[in-house]
C-alpha cells in the first residue's frame, strides 16, 4: 500500500505540530544562529560606509566595473547551471551503481572538494600553460565544486521512498515520467546545492588568480595587496553581497513547492533497470578530471619538483591541527544546522525559508574579510580576548561554512514530514521521543553529508586561517601556502597529498553508510 | 552497527574540537608578524633566540594580510613586531599612526634609503629591480637600456607584468616621481600592450612561463631570479640589469617596525637592534636569500656584485608612500 502526497509549504496539517513543544524553541533558536553567522556582513556594512561617498564612486564607477560585472555573473551563471547538471548526473550514476561499487566510487567523486581550488588550477595550468580566461575558469570551478550538488542529490536519492515509482512503473509511466519524479526528490538537493557553487564562485580568489581571470573577488584582494585598503576592499564585497542576494533570490522559487512522495519505505534497490556501462564511463571521466588531474600535478611536483630553497617540515602537526580545527567546525556547523533546517520542514511557512536563505549570504563574503570581521570584533568589544585562539578560528570556520552544513541537512529533512511525528504522538509517544525515534533517523544521511562537507572543506581553507590561526602552529592549507608561494613546489606536494588523504577518511566513511542503509532503514523506522 | 558509527563519527569530531582548543599558543616573549620569505627570517629568528634566549612567537602570511590584520586588531595586536617584504606596507601602517618610533643610533647603522620616512622602520635587506628574460628569443643587444624602453612596440608579446605583485608597486610609484602622473599613465598603457594576454599574478610565475619559452622578457627584484636559478637552473632564464642610475634601478627595502602597543616593546628593540647589528647583517649575506644586508659595513653576499654595480635609482623608499598612489595609477589604466 503506497500513499503518495503532494504537500505545500503552509498547508492545513501543520496546525496541530504549531502547539507541539518544540515549536516554543525552534524558530528563536534558528533566528539567534542565523544572526550569528551573519554578524560579518555588520562588520562589512561599517566597514564599506566609513568610505566618502565620492571613494566609492570612484572604486565602483569605472569600466572594470562593468567589466569585472560581466566575468563575474557569466561564470557564476555558466559554473552553477554545468555543476548542477553534472553534480545531477554523477548522483544519478552512482545510485544506478551497485551499493558496493557506489562504496568505491562514491569517494573518488566526492574527493575533488577536499582539493583546494588553486591546486586544481595549478594542476592544470601545469598540463596546459595556456589555459586561461573564461573557459579555464569555467572549468576548474566545476570540476571543484560539482560535489557540491552530487553529494546531497545522492544522499536525497538514497533517501528517497521509491514506492511511487514502483507505482509509476506499475502503471505504465514513460522512462521520462520517471525520471520527472526522480528530479522532484532531489530538486531540492540540486536547486540547493548549486546556489552554494554560484556563492562559492562569487567568494573565489586563488583559483582565479592562476588563470588570470578578473572576478569582483579577486579585485577585492587587490585593493588589500597593493593599496592595503580594507575599506575599499569591503565596499567591493558589499556589491558580492548583493550578487549573492540576487542569486538567492533566484533560488528561492526554483525550489519549492515540492512534490514528496511517501509510502511504504525505501526500495532495497536503486534504479538498476538501466545500463551500468553508461553510469561507469560517466564517473570514470568525472574522477579522472576532478581527482586525477589534481592528483597527477601533485605526483609531478613531488617527483620532479626543484630542489627548493628552504628546509623540509614534518606534515604530522600541520596534518593534526587541520584536523582537529577541521573537525571541531564540522560538528558545530551540524548542530547549529539542525534547527534552521528544522524550521524549514514543510508545514512551517515562509520564515523557515527566509531565515535560511539568509544565512547563505555569508558564502560570498570572502574568507579574508570573515576574519577580519572577527579581528575587529574581538579587539573592539573584547579586548582582544580569545583572539588567534583555536576557539575562534573554529569558530570562523563555522560561520564560513554554515551553509554548507546547512543545505545537505536541509536535503534529509525536505524529505522528512511531520506527518510521520504526529503519527508517533497520536500513538502516545512524547514529542522528544517521537522526534528522537522517527524524525532524527531520517535525517542521518543529511547529518553525515554536513559533517563530511563542512570537514573538507574546513580542511582547504587558507585566507581566514592565515589571520585567525593561533601563532605557532599550522595547517596544511598554511604550510602548503609557505611553500608553494615561495615557489618550493616540491615541498608544498607532501601538505596537498594529505590534505587529499585526510579528505579521503569521513568521504569512505559516508560511502560505507551509504552502501549500509537501504537494507536497514526500514527496522528504524 | 549504524548507531555504533554514527556516534564513532560524533564523538570523533567533539574529541578533535576539544584536543584543537585544548592547544593554545605558547607563551611567547616576543611575537614577530613576518610578511619576508621565511628562508630568511627564520634564520634569523633562530639566531636571535640563540643569542639572547628570548622566545620568538613568528607568524608568516603575506604583507598585504598582516598589514590588514594589524589595522583590524589596532590597540590590541598581539604583534611587537613587523617585518615586511616592500616599504610601502610599512609606510601604511606608520600612517595609520601603528608604529613607534626608533632610536636614532639604531637607524644611523642602516644607509639612508633603508630608513623610514618618518624613523618608524628600518631595512632589515635590500635588492635591485632588473631585467629578466628569454636568452632563446632576445640577444643582449636587443634588450631595453631602461625600463622607459619597455614601453617599446618593439617589445609586444613579449612583454609579461605581474601588475599585482608587491614588488611591482615601488616601481610605479618611483616611475610617476621621476616622470610625473601623465607620463606614469602613457607608459602604463603601452606596457599593457605590450603585456596583452601575458599579465600573471607574480614574479615565480613570470619566471616559469619564461622558462617554458610562453614569455620573452619581464622586470622584478633580482633575488628572484638567483631564487629561481638556485632551485631549476634554467639556462634560457638570464638577468640585465638597466643602464646604471635609470629610474627602473629601484632598491626595494624588506623593512622591520615596532608597534606602538608592543606588549614587550623592550623584547621588540632588541630584535630590531639584533636585526641591523653586524651580527644580524652578517647573517642576512650569507642567508643565501639573494638580498643585500642595509648596513654599509656588512659583507657583500656571496656570489653576488656589489650593490653599487647596478646603478641604483636615487628614489628613496620614503617617497613610495603607501603604495596608494600606485594602486590609483594601475587601476586607472585597468592593470589591477
Amino acid at each position: 500500500m503506497s500513499l503518495v502526497a503532494l504537500e505545500r509549504p503552509g498547508g492545513k496539517q501543520s496546525s496541530s505540530w504549531r502547539r507541539s513543544l518544540k515549536s516554543r524553541w525552534l524558530a528563536p533558536a534558528a533566528i539567534a544562529i542565523a544572526l550569528g553567522v551573519l554578524s560579518p556582513l555588520l562588520f562589512l556594512v561599517l566597514q564599506a560606509f566609513s568610505v566618502g561617498r565620492s571613494d566609492l564612486a570612484a572604486i565602483l564607477w569605472r569600466s572594470l566595473t562593468a567589466r569585472l560585472l560581466i566575468n563575474t555573473v557569466g561564470l557564476v551563471v555558466a559554473v552553477s547551471v554545468s555543476a548542477a547538471v553534472l553534480g545531477s548526473m554523477v548522483a544519478i550514476w552512482l545510485d544506478r551503481l551497485s551499493p558496493r561499487m557506489a562504496r568505491f566510487i562514491l569517494p573518488l567523486v566526492v574527493l575533488p572538494v577536499a582539493i583546494p581550488d588553486f591546486l586544481v588550477s595549478y594542476g592544470w595550468r601545469t598540463l596546459f600553460p595556456a589555459l586561461h580566461g573564461f573557459g579555464a575558469a569555467c572549468l576548474v570551478m566545476v570540476l571543484a565544486s560539482f560535489p557540491l550538488v552530487g553529494l546531497p542529490a545522492f544522499a536525497a536519492l538514497r533517501g528517497m521512498d521509491r514506492s511511487a515509482l514502483e507505482v509509476a512503473q506499475s502503471l505504465g509511466a514513460s522512462r521520462w515520467r520517471r525520471g520527472v519524479l526522480i528530479f522532484a526528490q532531489i530538486r531540492s538537493a540540486v536547486v540547493g546545492g548549486s546556489l552554494l557553487v554560484a556563492l562559492v564562485v562569487l567568494a573565489e580568489y586563488g583559483a582565479f588568480e592562476i588563470l588570470g581571470f578578473q572576478t569582483f573577488t579577486t579585485e577585492i584582494f587587490t585593493q588589500f595587496k597593493v593599496g592595503f585598503d580594507a575599506t575599499g576592499a569591503c565596499a567591493l564585497s558589499l556589491v558580492v553581497v548583493l550578487l549573492s542576494i540576487l542569486a538567492v533570490g533566484i533560488e528561492l522559487p526554483l525550489s519549492g513547492p515540492r512534490l514528496h512522495l511517501r509510502g511504504s519505505g525505501p526500495l532495497k534497490e536503486g534504479d538498476r533497470s538501466r545500463s551500468q556501462v553508461g553510469a561507469f564511463l560517466g564517473l570514470g571521466i568525472t574522477a579522472a578530471l576532478g581527482l586525477g588531474v589534481p592528483l597527477g600535478a601533485i605526483a609531478y611536483l613531488m617527483l620532479a619538483g626543484p630542489p627548493a630553497s628552504l628546509p623540509s617540515a614534518s606534515v604530522f602537526a600541520p596534518l593534526w591541527h587541520s584536523a582537529s580545527y577541521a573537525a571541531g567546525a564540522a560538528l558545530i556547523v551540524t548542530l547549529a544546522a539542525l534547527p534552521v533546517a528544522l524550521l524549514t520542514r514543510r508545514g512551517s511557512g515562509r520564515l523557515g525559508q527566509i531565515v535560511e536563505r539568509f544565512t547563505f549570504l555569508v558564502m560570498a563574503v570572502p574568507g579574508l574579510v570573515v576574519a577580519l570581521g572577527f579581528t575587529w570584533a574581538t579587539q573592539r568589544f573584547g579586548r582582544g580576548f580569545g583572539y588567534q585562539s583555536a576557539w575562534l578560528l573554529i569558530a570562523a570556520y563555522s560561520v564560513i561554512f554554515f551553509p554548507l552544513g546547512l543545505v545537505s541537512v536541509r536535503a534529509s529533512v525536505a524529505q522528512s514530514s511531520y506527518r510521520f511525528e504526529e503519527l508517533a504522538r497520536s500513538l502516545g509517544a512524547s514529542p522528544s521521543a517521537a522526534f528522537r525515534r522517527v524524525t532524527l533517523p531520517m535525517l542521518v544521511p543529511g547529518i553525515l553529508s554536513a559533517l563530511s562537507l563542512v570537514f573538507l572543506a574546513a580542511l582547504t581553507e587558507l585566507t581566514a586561517t592565515l589571520v585567525l590561526i593561533p601563532t605557532g602552529s599550522s595547517t596544511l592549507s598554511s604550510e602548503f601556502w609557505t611553500f608553494e608561494t615561495n615557489a618550493s613546489y616540491g615541498q608544498a606536494a607532501p601538505f596537498a597529498l594529505a590534505m587529499v588523504l585526510l579528505g579521503a577518511v569521513p568521504t569512505v566513511a559516508l560511502s560505507r553508510y551509504f552502501d549500509r542503509r537501504p537494507s536497514r532503514q526500514g527496522a528504524d523506522i | 552497527m549504524r548507531k555504533c558509527f554514527v556516534s564513532l563519527l560524533i564523538s570523533g569530531s567533539a574529541l578533535g574540537l576539544l584536543s584543537g582548543c585544548a592547544k593554545t599558543s605558547p607563551s611567547a616573549s616576543l611575537t614577530v608578524y613576518s610578511g619576508q620569505h621565511p628562508q630568511l627570517m627564520a634564520k634569523l629568528v633562530a639566531a636571535f633566540e640563540a643569542k639572547t634566549a628570548i622566545p620568538v612567537a613568528l607568524r608568516s602570511a603575506s604583507e598585504q594580510v598582516l598589514v590588514s590584520q594589524v589595522l583590524a586588531e589596532a590597540d590590541h595586536s598581539p604583534a611587537d613586531v613587523v617585518v615586511t617584504e616592500n616599504a610601502p606596507a610599512m609606510n601604511a601602517l606608520a600612517e595609520h599612526h601603528l608604529l613607534a618610533p626608533l632610536p636614532a643610533e639604531q637607524l644611523a647603522r642602516v644607509v639612508k634609503e633603508a630608513r623610514g620616512p618618518s624613523r618608524q622602520w628600518l631595512g632589515v635587506s635590500r635588492r635591485v629591480n632588473v631585467l629578466v628574460y628569454d636568452a632563446r628569443r632576445l640577444q643582449p643587444s636587443q634588450l631595453p637600456s631602461s625600463i622607459e624602453d619597455l614601453a617599446e612596440p618593439r617589445f609586444k608579446g613579449l612583454l609579461g607584468l605581474a601588475p599585482g605583485e608587491s614588488d611591482f608597486s615601488p616601481v610605479v610609484a618611483a616611475y610617476e616621481h621621476v616622470h610625473g602622473q601623465a607620463a606614469t599613465l602613457t607608459w602604463l598603457t603601452a606596457m599593457k600592450a605590450n603585456a596583452a594576454g601575458h599579465l600573471l599574478p607574480d614574479n615565480e610565475a613570470l619566471l616559469s612561463q619564461i622558462a617554458l619559452g610562453q614569455l620573452g622578457l619581464a622586470t622584478m627584484d633580482q633575488y628572484y631570479w638567483y631564487r629561481f636559478h638556485h632551485d631549476t637552473a634554467h639556462a634560457r632564464v638570464k638577468m640585465a640589469a638597466f643602464a646604471p642610475g635609470g629610474t627602473g634601478n629601484v632598491i626595494g627595502v624588506s623593512a622591520a617596525g615596532i608597534t606602538r602597543q608592543a606588549p614587550h616593546a623592550k623584547a621588540a628593540r632588541a630584535f630590531l637592534d639584533f636585526l641591523s647589528s653586524a651580527e644580524g647583517q652578517r647573517i642576512v649575506a650569507n642567508s643565501g636569500a639573494f638580498e643585500y644586508p642595509t648596513s654599509p659595513s656588512a659583507p657583500t653576499p656571496k656570489g653576488l656584485p656589489p650593490i653599487s654595480q647596478y646603478g641604483p635609482s636615487s628614489v628613496s623608499p620614503a617617497v613610495m608612500g603607501s603604495g596608494r598612489s600606485a594602486l590609483n595609477l594601475l587601476q586607472a589604466v585597468q592593470l589591477l
